[in-house]
């Protein structure tokens, strides 16, 4: 079997649900991981997609995460995405001036 | 102390020699008198009614097999209750028939003595008796059926014989054929049942069509024509033997017989037209003990077959059972990995081999030393299965501990010899050891009966290190091993491996070690991970293995770092295995980490382009990548398509963003479109380490 590029594990509380990608995001897989974090839309009011486990990352994530952020404009759901400038997915994000449409953390709990 | 057996035929169930009611007193000797002498008796009376029914002499004599049947499988304590019932059963028939009582005395002691020779020779040469099992069977006919009737008709003849009997000899051949005959069918009718199961049991549709088959069949041959088909009848007996077993064999011969013994007493003139009544007689009675006799040796034969071809499964089972477990322990016990130093690459592959002949014992292990130093050994224990892949994992702990204490190569495979603690005698292991100072390129290595390290420099000499050879690892102390010390160049390769890469059957070592110096020869530009497997590719390894193979490659940094070059279809599942090529080529080129994800990511966007714009009218095309690293320290990137980009396609915010990231990382950007297609260059700057 081949392993899969990537993969998204999904933790929901109450209020706030967290969505972990690991692996390696590029135009083969984009499409599907981005089908994946949003079934945990469903559930939550607040979101937080934790990109720190991404090995490497294209502009077809940052797409991604562009129409995930566009489709959550006006359903009073709250995305935020931890990637510190240092890791491989905070670097592309900074580089296409993402944090202008989604906060970007360091962390998760600060 | 107790102890296990593991033995499978010792420890299963003893098979149940003696009739369970014998040892039950006092009713099991009262029991065993009274059946014994309700079976002479009664198979007395058969017998003699048989005879006069049909004015043609004895048949079958019934008793002799019920004795000899009985003795065989009661305990030896026990025969004298056999022998006194057999005896007085005679005695009293004899005397009540108006026989005198010196002639009755003489036809008790044969009856007595045949069934004890008999008993005595079967069960000293078999034990308990198994009429499944060929051995078994021949000694069946030789004691119970030939030795013993010989015996007792010999016994009985001279009886006659000195009471004023008329020929010996045509008594004593006709004493013996009856109860010979006698031990042949009711013998073993009585014997099988404590003999091995049938293959096929009698209790189906199949035995009762054998058995019915079998009545209907004599009927036919004796009554529906005048040829002697007597032999005919018993085709039956013949099918038991070879499709069910030896219980279907003693049946079927025991009910074909009475079936015949009917046939005479009813209509008994003749047997056979054409022959006296007396000669057809003995040649159905021969027929019917032949053949059975035949049943009986072919349902053996296939009984004996059946079991080998399940003790070979079994056997063949285990061998695979442990050939798994085997394989499993040595992955378990080969190093997850390969050291990493910044100045050497280093790759190792492992294949085990595919057939069941061989888990060979070999291993490997990289090691960092002292002073930035690497060690690296590469061992073959000879021998088999789980013990050879023990030691192997005994032998690698070791060197791995032993490597922190000596810089000397020969010492290390000393110390190892001491410590190998070989499964067997005849069994030894072989290593080759070196250690890498990647500061000044001193390779010092030593080999034990190892096949020689191969060394390839980037212009293309090729060189066998084959000068500190000793003898293998037996276990032995006190070995003298030379050791040996060789410059690297940057640039040059080292090739470790076990004699599975260059072994083949009927071939001379020499030829494999031509076609593994030709081999690495034309790889020494790839990078050490594509040297390993393309190695083991070309070498033929991947096709017929039969040992399995170690292939460790080290490169020095240094000298030219060859180009990354690749040329791949344009489809976005090509882009991981692109990657994992770039990343294995970093390693190779030994690029720094922060040049080495913008590389990445520069050549990963300058490729969705090409994908998305230049084939997007669904054309099959390909997109060609090539790297270098040029003399200022910059990294120089191409992405090539060959595709033709629709003019009209205004930069979509995907391609955009693509495009803007190529430039951010990058420190001069180009992209070229011409006819032929489209070009996007980049550089950066890196500083590969000198």
């Amino acid at each position: 079997m081949i392993e899969p590029l990537a993969h998204v594990e999904v933790v929901s509380g109450p209020n706030r649900s967290v969505v972990t990608v690991f692996g390696e995001i590029d135009l083969s897989n984009a499409g599907e991981i981005g089908l994946a974090i949003e079934r945990a839309f469903d559930a939550a009011t607040s979101v937080i997609i934790d990109m720190r486990s991404v090995l490497f990352m294209d502009s077809q994530g940052v797409r991604m995460l562009h129409d995930l952020a566009q489709r959550l404009v006006g359903t009073g759901i709250s995305l935020e995405i931890v990637a510190p400038a240092d890791s491989v997915a905070g670097q592309v994000l900074r580089l296409t001036q993402m944090q202008a449409e989604v906060p970007l953390r360091d962390d998760l709990d600060d | 102390m107790t102890t296990v057996d593991h033995d499978p035929v010792a420890s299963a169930p003893p098979r149940s020699s003696t009739w369970r009611w014998v040892d039950v007193p006092p009713w099991g000797p009262v029991l065993l008198f009274a059946a014994v002498t309700a079976g002479y008796v009664a198979g007395s009376k058969l017998a003699l009614m048989l005879i006069e029914a049909s004015d043609l002499g004895g048949v079958f004599f019934i008793p002799s097999g019920i004795t000899v049947a009985v003795l065989l499988r009661v305990p030896r304590r026990r025969w004298w209750i056999v022998l006194l019932a057999a005896g007085l059963s005679e005695l009293t028939m004899d005397l009540t028939a108006g026989l005198a009582l010196s002639p009755t005395l003489g036809y008790v002691a044969a009856n007595v003595i045949e069934p004890v020779v008999g008993a005595a020779l079967v069960s000293r040469l078999v034990g308990t008796i198994d009429l499944a099992r060929l051995r078994h069977v021949w000694w069946f006919m030789a004691g119970a059926v030939v030795a013993g009737p010989a015996v007792g008709a010999g016994v009985g003849a001279l009886a006659d014989r000195i009471l004023g009997g008329d020929d010996f000899l045509e008594t004593l051949w006709q004493w013996w054929l009856g109860d010979a005959l006698g031990v042949i069918l009711v013998g073993s009718a009585i014997l099988v049942w404590g003999s091995s199961p049938d293959r096929r049991s009698l209790r189906s549709l199949e035995g009762a069509a054998l058995l019915v088959g079998s009545v209907l069949i004599t009927v036919a041959a004796f009554t529906a024509t005048d040829l002697p088909l007597a032999f005919s009848a018993l085709i039956g007996v013949v099918v038991a033997g070879v499709v069910f077993g030896c219980r279907a064999v003693a049946l079927t011969a025991l009910v074909v017989a009475l079936t015949i013994a009917v046939h005479l007493a009813v209509d008994g003139e003749s047997l056979i037209r054409g022959l006296t009544a007396g000669t057809a007689l003995v040649l159905v009675k021969l027929q019917v003990g032949v053949f059975t006799i035949a049943g009986l040796v072919v349902a053996a034969e296939a009984f004996e077959r059946d079991n080998a071809t399940r003790q070979t499964a079994v056997l063949e089972e285990d061998q695979r059972r442990e050939h798994e477990i085997a394989l499993r322990l040595q992955r378990a016990l080969l190093p997850s990995g390969v050291v990493s130093h910044p100045e050497v690459a280093v790759a190792a592959r492992y294949e085990a081999g595919s057939e069941m002949l061989e888990v060979g014992g070999d291993w490997y292990e990289t090691l960092e030393l002292s002073g930035g130093r690497i060690g690296v050994i590469v061992g073959d224990v000879v021998g088999h299965g789980l013990e050879a892949t023990a030691a192997m994992g005994r032998l690698r702990t070791a060197a791995a501990a032993l490597a922190r204490h000596t810089d000397s190569p020969a010492r290390l495979l000393t110390h190892l010899d001491d410590f190998i603690g070989l499964p067997s005698a005849a069994d030894m292991a072989t290593a080759v050891y070196a250690i890498l100072d990647p500061a000044n390129g001193r390779l010092a290595y030593a080999s034990a009966g190892h096949p020689p390290m191969l060394l390839l420099t980037p212009d293309g000499d090729a060189r066998w290190l084959d000068a500190a050879n000793s003898q293998p690892l037996y276990g032995s102390e006190d070995v003298e091993r030379q050791e040996a010390v060789v410059a690297m160049e940057p640039g040059t390769v080292l090739v470790l491996y076990s004699d599975g890469l260059v072994e083949r059957r009927g071939e001379a070592l020499s030829t494999g070690l031509d076609r593994l110096r030709r081999a690495a020869l034309r790889l020494r530009h790839e990078p050490v991970s594509a040297v390993c497997d393309r190695l083991v590719v070309d070498m033929g390894v991947a096709d017929e293995r039969d040992d399995d193979v170690v292939v460790v490659t080290l490169r020095l940094a240094g000298g030219t770092v060859p180009r990354f070059h690749r040329v791949f279809p344009a489809r976005s599942e090509e882009l991981h295995g692109v990657r994992s090529a770039m990343r294995a080529w970093f390693d190779e080129a030994g690029l720094p980490t922060e040049v080495r994800h913008d590389v990445l990511l520069g050549v990963g966007e300058a490729t969705i382009n090409a994908i998305e714009h230049a084939y997007e009218d669904g054309a099959e095309g390909t997109v060609e990548v090539s790297i270098e690293v040029v003399d200022a320290g910059w990294v120089q990137v191409s992405v090539r398509d060959f595709g033709r980009w629709r003019t009209a396609s205004a930069p979509t915010t995907g391609r955009g963003r693509g495009t803007a990231i190529i430039e951010a990382i990058s420190d001069e950007f180009d992209r070229h479109t011409g006819p032929g297609g489209t070009t996007v260059t980049f550089s950066t700057r890196a500083q590969v380490p000198a």
